[in-house]
Parts: structure tokens; C-alpha cells; sequence
């Protein structure tokens, strides 16, 4: 029920095929991340996602990035962070590239 | 001499000489006879070792006064003053008591004396000194020079009016091209050997002028190696003498015994080993030979020496110092005479080698050396020579000094012995040192206590046995300190650590005095060690002992989360004291605080605390208020030994609501920090320490604690200092407790309060100290209907608790992600679910560790599925300590925890 969701705890922004999220990703916005996912994959060419703004992203978020990043995808998170962590356990490093960069104030 | 008148040059001379002469025999004189006075002085009697020395310049005196005579009867002839009285004399009868007198002598020598004399018809006219002058003379020179055979003395009368006197001997002979000079005045021939290499080359030219002035001559005829015969002739009759000196009647002329002495005294000193012994050895019947090296690169001197020595000791000869010093290793001698000027090695050379050689350092050494005289005597013994002998020398001094010698090496090794065998006899270890602190001599015992064999000795400090200045400086010093003050003061008593051989530490007592050693003249430091390694370490292993007793029975060894805890003893000597801290849980978020102290040190005050302690303890899980509590504490303390006077402060701590009770018995006030830097002391419901009173009335107070406030209890060492009113030392207290408050760990705040409170010179009392830091105990509990909107509201929720409780960011996360994946995992199969069902989640923070659990009615899919349900799981186990999963038919139950570890 993506209405229930206020726009503070969930926001993704596409252009071409980079996408940019922030708040939080679970089982109610992960389908959110996932329409903005596949709106880049149809730009045709690599997929950007910048995860530098997002504090919480659990499995199924991660579920979402998995199975876009066939697309050559490249992630830049936040170094120290828990979506940086969690990235490096779920192992989404091995298929994607993950850049660490600090999140644009 | 020419039997022509002299020159008046010549006269003068001769004069001047006979002056010179008779000064020299004055001073003799002058000087032998105090020597001979004090020789015979019973009253004031010598110590024998003066005697020796006096009897030696009496002798080497009356032989100068002998050289000087003769030297005088030649200067007369020189000067031709010779006041001669020639007198009828039966000079068969004269020469048979002077040839008699020489008997013993030749006895000694092992050389035979015959006499023939025959009948004389003829008045014979000498002067008695000069016959006896010749006949000692040509005797003395017969037993000088010969050494195997005989001397024979043929008196006869021959046709012309003559007599002769024929000395022959089987002597050594004389080459030659030396006898015709043997008659010229100071021309000594060379023989290749003799008894003595005294002389002055007189004595032939001497009876050669005598026998003219009797009307006679003297001739000689020697073959080398067979002997000499010397033959005097004189005229009989007057017809020869000038008128004036001849005398009609006999019997005014001077004792022939008085000149013959001196020849006789001359003889002996040739030849009297016999004497010598017989006045200054005392040989144990029983005793081995002792060996002499005889060192001379002159052969004669070496075979005359050796040959003299054989009679008492076992002789073994070296031409120079090589050969000697290698003789003197391969069998050390007993005594080592030796020249000084050798080729090669020399006899200083010979000394120093012998010296330098342990076996041989304690050998004694007598030099010889024709460098007679007082600089070549300090020369020897500034070389480390035993003794010296100034060549020439009699057979009798040579004794003398052999045997002296000897007696003292043997009185120094029996000393020795003697003194090796009495320190090795006593038990205690002993070390001998000097004032520099050189070690000179040990038992066997101290070498047994340190482990080192310590062969080389003299050695200087540092020992191998002290402890080493790199991996132990203290106690280097320490015994390096002992070690300087026990050479400086010279008597006293220290303990000492030592390191054995084996590397095994030691504990030993020294007790020390010192002597004047008269040898050296230096004041030497005897020790006696003892081992007091198994005492030092009973006191070492009692403090261990109560001090593990203490730390066992003061309190919990993991404090619960919040609360913090030191216990410092004190330093030595006071060492362990009878502080204790206590934390017990009351139940019910209640939690009992003690802080106490017991009379005394040691583990006798450790035994009461421990007793106080376990009684406190059970008081208040029974009693929980902490009036109660002390009152009936003073029961118990009265009944235990030692336990009265006990300061005990008590509280009860109601960990929901902050409410802190309390009650003091004698003990300093708990010192609370509020957050905002507000101070307070704990100091109502004060009283008397325990069991101080029959029946003291004890009440309790109560305070508020908020939310970080931070409790410190604590015992008096920590507060107060010496002659510093204890207000003081609880005002520095709180300061230090107000200034360490923000830091986060209890264990750090702890750490700071003792660092800042405790004196830097050191604490003499034993200290606890006990913190604690108020948080109330945190429960989180919240539903979520089972859809994933309800997540995030949650998850906010959970955020909110876990800020409000401290849990740092990372912690956080992990544990939202955790939860959340928990939560979405119950949502997963909600379409399962009734549609009234709630996810049920709740969390708690015990003693640091978070607990969470995760309650649903549903079923959970297997995790071996690879999606990103399999996935959740898999992050739970790797953000959380533990994470399981209970399934069962009433639903599915997470349970996730994480300790927070230091941080709160």
C-alpha cells in the first residue's frame, strides 16, 4: 500500500539510468525502489543507484537490487553505514560495483 | 811487595791506605759490638726472628773486620811498619794446635786433615800472628777449594837451617797460567770451582810477604783437577832479623787463637749446613723432603748451591729462568732459588712468570744477585720476592734463609689450609671481601648457596649471583646499595636478593663485621649469608595469600553494567588491610551497595572482613533496608573476634525509581554527582561503627538518583591523608568523582576518581572504591498489524527506545534491520493469519545485553529457500550475537540478542 507511506520515509528520483533514493527500503517500499529500478533499466544502458541518502534497506530491497544488477549496475553508499554493511554481507559487491562515497549534504 | 825501602810517594800511600784501614775497623767495631751486646742480652731478649737478623750482621761483620785485618797487615808491610816480635817458639807445637783448630771444620766439610809433623832441633824465631796468619791462611784456602780428598800438613825440618810448612790438597787445582800470579797481591785465581767466592785475592801475597820476613819464601805447584800443594820455607835461627824485633824470651805476643778466629769463623760459614740446621729447623721426623730450584746460569754457583742444599732437601737445578719456569709447572717446587742476572728469561723475568701462575703464585722465591745493598734488596721484594741474598753469602745464611722461607710457606699454606678447612667447615656460607668491595675468599658453602663453582678469586663486584641490572633494577640496586654501605660501615645486617646459578630468586641475610687483616694491612669484610628465602617467602606468600583472600571475598568479580569497583592495598609494610566493596541483587530492581572496613592488616583482617562481608550479605537479601541491615551487624560483629569497630556503609538502591536508602556505621559519606555537576554527600543517618556502642540507634535516609547520576562509595584510605582535616580529603574526593563523570565506562571513571584522589607519594592504607552509575532498566513492547505499512511506524518506535537507552548508532541499526527483518518475515505469511492478528515485539536491556523478541501466529517457509526471506534470516544471525527461531503450531517466535557491550 504504497499511499500509506509518507513521502519523508520514502523518495526515488530517475533520470536516464540513474536512480536516487532515500529513506528507508522494506517490504512496503521495496516495490517502490523496484518501479524505479526497472524505469532506468529501460534507459538501455548502466544503471546507477545512489543509496547515499537511504537509512534503512532490508531484504527486500536487497532483493530488488539483486535482480537488476545483471544490468551492470553500480552503487554508491555511504562508508560506515548499516546500507553499506549490509550490501557487503548480502554480497551484492560481487555482482555490482559498489562505490563508497560520502552522502551530498 | 819488593823487599826494597818504598818512595816517599809510595810511603804516603801506603800511609793513607793504613788510615783508611784503620777507620774502617773502628766503625766495624763500633758497629759489632752493640750487635754483640744485644746478641747476649738476657735481660732484653731478641724475638728470634731479630736474632737471626743480628747474628747475620754479626757475622758479615766479623768477616769485614777479617778482610779489613788482612787488608791492614798488608797496608803495614806496604808502609813497612810492621812491628814484628820473633821469639823463640816450638812451632811444631804452634802449628798442631792451629791445624787442630781448623779439625771441625774439615770434619764438616767431609774433607780429611792429616798432620805430619816432625821433631825440629833447631831455635825457630817467629812472630806467632804471622806464622798463624800463614797457616790459616794456606788452610782456609785448601778447604775453600777443595770439596772430595784431602788436606795434608807436613812441619819439617830441612837441611839449610830452614823449616818447611807443605799444604797440600786434592782440591780443584789451579791452571797454569794462574799460578804464576797467585803470589801477586789482589790476584784471585779463577778456579772453576770453590766453596766460596768470598776473598779479596790477599791471601797467598800475604804468606808469600810473611815467609820473606821470616828469612823464607813460598812456592806452589798445582795441577787442575788434582789439587795444589803450597810450600813455606823460613830460616831458623836470628842471623835474618833485624836485632831490635827479636825477643829472647817467648810468651808476650798475642793469643794465636784471637787471629785465627776470624779465618775460623770464615771456614764455617764455607761449610755449616749441619749448624744451621741444627738451630733453626725443626724437621717432623716424619715430613717429605722438600724440593728446592736451584736457578744459576753459572754452573759453579749452581752445582755449589745444589751441592750444599743436597744434604737436607731434594735439589733440582736450571741453568736460566725458561728451563726453571717450565721445571717449576711440570712439578711445582717447595722453593725456588734463583739468580737474578740470567740470560734469557732473568730472575725478576723467572718471578713474575711464577707469580702470575696460581700454581705456582704461592711459592716462595729467594734471589741471589751480586748487587749486594739495599736498592737491589727492594728491587727483589718490590718484585714480590719472598727473600734475598746478596752474593757472596755463607753457607749459613743460605741455610737460614732456605729454611725460613720454607717455615713460612709452610706456616702460610697450613694457615691457609687451616682456614680453607675452617670456612669450609661451618655451615653458614662466608665471603670475604676488601673495602673496594673485591671478593677474596668464600666457603663451600656460599658457593653452594649461589650455584657458581666462583674458581677465580680475587674478583670484583658486580657477581653473577646478583640479580641483573637490566631485567631486575630494583633489586640490583638494593643489593648494590648493601654492597657499598657493608664495605663502608664495615659491620652489620642486611637481606638481600640474590639470583642462583640456576636462576631461582633468593632471599638472603648477611651479617657482616670486619677485620684489619695484618698481611696486608687493610680492613677486610667478612660475611655470613643465610638463606631466608623459604621465611621472606612465607611472609611473600601470607601478603599473596590475603591479598587473593581479599580480592576473593570483596565482592563480585564481574560487576553488573553500571557499576564499577577498585580495590588498591596498601604498600609494604602494611600491605593488605580489611577494606571490601559489595554489590548485591535485591530482586525486584532493588540492588544492595556495601562498602566497608575492618580494624587491622593482613590476613587476620581479611579472615573478619570475608566473615562481615558474607554476614552483610545475607543480612540484606533478608532485611533490604540498610538500618537494619548494620543493626544487626553490630550482633554479628560483636560476637567475632576482631570484627568490632568495623565502618560499614549500606544502601538499597531502587534501580526503577532511583530511590537510594541508606545508613552509615563510622564510615566516611557515599559522594553522589548529579548529571548537571550538582554535588551531594550521603551523610545522614550516621552512626557508630559497629558493635561500638551496647546499643546504638540506627536510622536510615533517603536521596534521589536521576538518570546518569553517579554514587561513589568508598573507604577512608582513599579520602584521607595525614594530618589533613578529612573534610578535605572528601571535598578532593567528590571533585575527582564530579570531574570523571561524563566519561562513558564506569571503569574508566573509576580509574580517574582513584588517580586524582590517591596521594602520588604513594598510599600506606588499602582503599575500595565503588561506583555506580544510575539508568533505569529499559523494557520496549509494541504490536504491529500484519501489514508492511506497519513497519515503518515500528521501526520509529524501536528507534526511539533504543536513543533513550544509549545504544550507540551502529548497535541501532543492526538491531533495527534485525527486528525488521523479524517483522517482515511474520508479515510474509500474514495472509495466513486471522486478520485481528498482531505481530508482537518486545525488547528489554539487562546488564548490557539486549534481548528482543519477535511473536507471530503464522508458519515460517523454510530459510534453505534462496530469496530474500533466506536472506533475512541470514542478516539476522550476522547483525545479531544470536538469533533463533522457534517454530511451533501455536506460530513462529524470534529471539535476537546483542550485548552493548562497555558502552551503555
Amino acid at each position: 500500500m504504497p499511499t500509506d507511506v509518507p513521502a519523508e520515509v520514502f523518495a526515488a528520483h530517475v533520470d536516464g539510468g540513474d536512480v536516487t533514493v532515500s529513506g528507508e527500503v522494506d517490504l512496503a517500499t521495496a516495490p517502490r525502489l523496484r518501479t524505479a529500478l526497472e524505469e532506468a533499466a529501460g534507459a538501455g544502458g548502466r544503471i546507477t543507484v545512489d543509496l547515499r541518502a537511504v537509512r534503512y534497506l532490508d531484504s527486500a530491497g536487497m532483493a530488488a537490487l539483486f535482480e537488476f544488477s545483471t544490468h551492470g549496475m553500480s552503487v554508491r553508499v555511504a562508508p560506515g553505514s548499516i546500507v553499506a554493511r549490509v550490501l557487503e554481507i548480502s554480497g551484492l559487491a560481487n555482482v555490482a560495483t559498489v562505490e563508497l562515497d560520502e552522502p551530498a549534504v | 811487595m819488593t823487599s826494597g825501602a818504598p818512595g816517599p810517594e809510595e810511603a804516603a800511600k801506603a800511609e793513607f791506605f793504613a788510615n783508611v784501614i784503620h777507620e774502617l775497623r773502628t766503625s766495624l767495631t763500633l758497629l759489632l759490638g752493640p750487635a754483640g751486646d744485644a746478641l747476649s742480652d738476657q735481660l732484653n731478649p731478641l724475638t728470634d726472628r731479630q736474632r737471626d737478623r743480628l747474628l747475620l750482621v754479626q757475622r758479615s761483620g766479623d768477616r769485614l773486620l777479617h778482610l779489613v785485618n788482612n787488608l791492614l797487615d798488608f797496608s803495614r808491610l806496604e808502609a813497612d811498619h810492621v812491628t814484628a816480635n820473633y821469639e823463640p817458639v816450638d812451632l811444631a807445637a804452634l802449628t798442631t794446635e792451629l791445624v787442630s783448630m781448623f779439625r771441625s771444620a774439615f770434619d764438616r766439610a767431609g774433607v780429611r786433615l792429616t798432620l805430619d809433623v816432625e821433631p825440629i832441633d833447631d831455635v825457630v824465631y817467629v812472630d806467632r800472628e804471622m806464622w798463624t796468619k800463614i797457616v790459616c791462611n794456606l788452610l782456609s784456602n785448601a778447604l775453600k777449594f777443595t770439596f772430595l780428598g784431602q788436606v795434608s800438613v807436613t812441619l819439617r825440618p830441612t837441611d839449610a837451617h830452614g823449616i818447611t810448612l807443605v799444604v797440600a790438597d786434592t782440591g780443584v787445582g789451579i791452571a797454569p797460567e794462574e799460578q804464576s800470579l797467585v803470589f801477586e797481591r789482589f790476584h784471585r785465581a779463577r778456579p772453576t770451582r770453590a766453596r766460596t767466592h768470598e776473598g779479596t785475592g790477599i791471601g797467598l801475597a800475604l804468606v808469600a810477604d810473611l815467609a820473606v820476613l821470616h828469612g823464607g819464601a813460598a812456592s806452589l805447584s798445582s795441577t787442575l783437577g788434582e789439587g795444589t800443594t803450597v810450600t813455606v820455607r823460613i830460616a831458623t835461627g836470628t842471623a835474618h832479623l833485624p836485632t831490635d824485633a827479636v825477643r829472647e824470651s817467648a810468651g808476650s805476643g798475642p793469643r794465636n787463637s784471637d787471629s785465627a778466629a776470624g779465618f775460623l769463623a770464615e771456614a764455617d760459614r764455607w761449610f755449616d749446613p749441619a749448624g744451621v740446621a741444627a738451630g733453626s729447623v725443626i724437621d717432623l721426623p716424619d715430613a717429605p723432603r722438600r724440593e728446592v730450584l736451584v736457578v744459576d746460569d753459572n754452573a759453579d754457583m749452581r752445582e755449589y748451591i745444589a751441592g750444599l742444599l743436597r744434604t737436607q732437601f731434594d735439589v733440582r737445578t736450571a741453568p736460566d729462568g725458561r728451563t726453571a719456569l717450565a721445571a717449576a709447572l711440570a712439578r711445582v717446587p717447595d722453593l725456588v732459588l734463583t739468580d737474578v742476572m740470567m740470560p734469557g728469561l732473568d730472575g725478576f723475568g723467572l718471578l713474575a712468570a711464577l707469580r702470575a701462575d696460581r700454581r705456582t703464585a704461592l711459592v716462595p722465591v729467594v734471589m741471589l744477585s751480586a748487587r749486594a745493598g739495599e736498592e737491589a734488596a727492594i728491587a727483589g721484594m718490590a718484585a714480590g720476592a719472598d727473600d734475598y741474598l746478596a752474593k757472596p753469602f755463607s753457607a749459613s745464611e743460605l741455610f737460614a734463609r732456605v729454611h725460613a722461607n720454607l717455615e713460612l710457606a709452610r706456616l702460610r699454606t697450613q694457615d691457609a689450609t687451616w682456614r680453607r678447612v675452617l670456612m669450609d667447615t661451618i655451615q653458614d656460607a662466608l665471603a670475604v671481601s676488601d673495602s673496594d668491595g673485591m671478593l677474596l675468599e668464600v666457603n663451600d658453602a656460599f658457593r653452594e648457596l649461589v650455584g657458581y663453582p666462583i674458581s677465580e678469586l680475587p674478583r670484583p663486584r658486580p657477581h653473577p649471583w646478583w640479580p641483573d641490572l637490566r631485567t631486575e633494577p630494583e633489586a640490583h640496586a638494593q643489593i648494590a646499595a648493601v654492597s657499598v654501605q657493608l664495605a663502608e660501615q664495615g659491620c652489620g645486617r642486611a637481606t638481600v636478593p640474590f639470583r642462583h646459578a640456576s636462576g631461582r630468586k633468593l632471599w638472603i641475610e648477611v651479617m657482616y663485621g670486619s677485620v684489619h687483616d695484618p698481611q696486608s694491612g687493610q680492613r677486610l669484610v667478612v660475611g655470613s649469608f643465610r638463606d631466608v628465602t623459604a621465611r621472606t617467602e612465607a611472609v611473600e606468600e601470607q601478603r599473596s595469600v590475603a591479598l587473593t583472600l581479599q580480592r576473593s571475598l570483596l565482592g563480585p568479580s564481574r560487576m553488573p553494567p553500571g557499576f564499577a569497583a577498585r580495590y588498591s592495598p596498601g604498600e609494604r609494610p602494611l600491605e593488605v588491610g580489611g577494606d571490601w566493596y559489595d554489590v548485591i541483587d535485591l530482586g525486584e530492581g532493588e540492588v544492595g551497595l556495601v562498602v566497608g572496613d575492618c580494624i587491622g592488616k593482613g590476613l587476620d583482617a581479611a579472615a573478619v572482613m570475608g566473615q562481615l562481608r558474607s554476614a552483610c550479605r545475607a543480612l540484606l537479601l533478608q532485611l533490604k533496608a540498610p538500618h537494619l541491615v548494620l543493626n544487626a551487624l553490630d550482633d554479628f560483629a560483636a560476637a567475632t573476634p576482631h570484627a568490632e569497630y568495623t565502618s560499614v556503609f549500606c544502601a538499597v538502591i531502587d534501580r526503577h525509581s532511583g530511590k537510594v536508602r541508606y545508613s552509615t556505621a563510622g564510615h566516611p559519606p557515599a559522594v553522589l554527582a548529579h548529571p548537571d555537576g550538582r554535588m551531594e554527600l550521603l551523610d545522614s543517618a550516621r552512626s557508630v561503627p559497629l558493635a561500638g556502642s551496647s546499643n546504638p540507634m540506627r536510622s536510615q535516609a533517603e536521596t534521589a538518583l536521576e538518570p546518569g547520576s553517579l554514587l561513589a562509595l568508598y573507604t577512608d584510605g582513599l579520602a584521607e591523608r595525614r594530618g589533613e582535616h578529612p573534610d578535605i580529603g572528601i571535598q578532593r574526593l567528590a571533585d575527582a568523582v564530579r570531574d570523571a563523570r561524563s566519561l562513558r565506562a564506569e571503569d574508566d571513571v573509576a580509574a580517574a576518581v582513584l588517580r586524582a584522589a590517591l596521594p602520588e607519594e604513594g598510599q600506606s592504607d588499602d582503599v575500595a572504591l565503588l561506583l555506580y552509575r544510575h539508568r533505569p532498566p529499559a523494557d520496549f513492547h509494541t504490536t504491529l498489524r500484519p501489514v508492511p505499512s506497519a513497519l515503518a511506524p515500528a521501526r520509529a518506535a524501536l528507534r526511539g527506545w533504543l536513543n533513550a537507552n544509549h545504544v550507540p548508532q551502529m548497535e541501532l541499526e543492526s538491531i533495527l534491520l534485525a527486528v525488521g527483518e523479524a517483522c517482515a518475515n511474520a508479515l510474509e505469511h500474514g495472509h495466513r493469519l486471522a486478520g485481528d492478528a498482531v505481530v508482537d515485539v518486545s525488547g528489554s536491556i539487562v546488564d548490557g545485553r539486549i534481548e528482543l523478541v519477535v511473536r507471530d501466529r503464522g508458519a515460517w517457509k523454510e530459510p534453505s529457500e534462496r530469496g530474500h526471506r533466506g536472506r533475512g534470516l541470514e542478516l539476522m544471525e550476522l547483525l545479531m550475537d544470536r538469533a533463533a527461531v522457534e517454530r511451533g503450531p501455536e506460530g513462529t517466535t524470534v529471539r535476537l540478542s546483542k550485548e552493548l557491550g562497555l558502552a551503555d
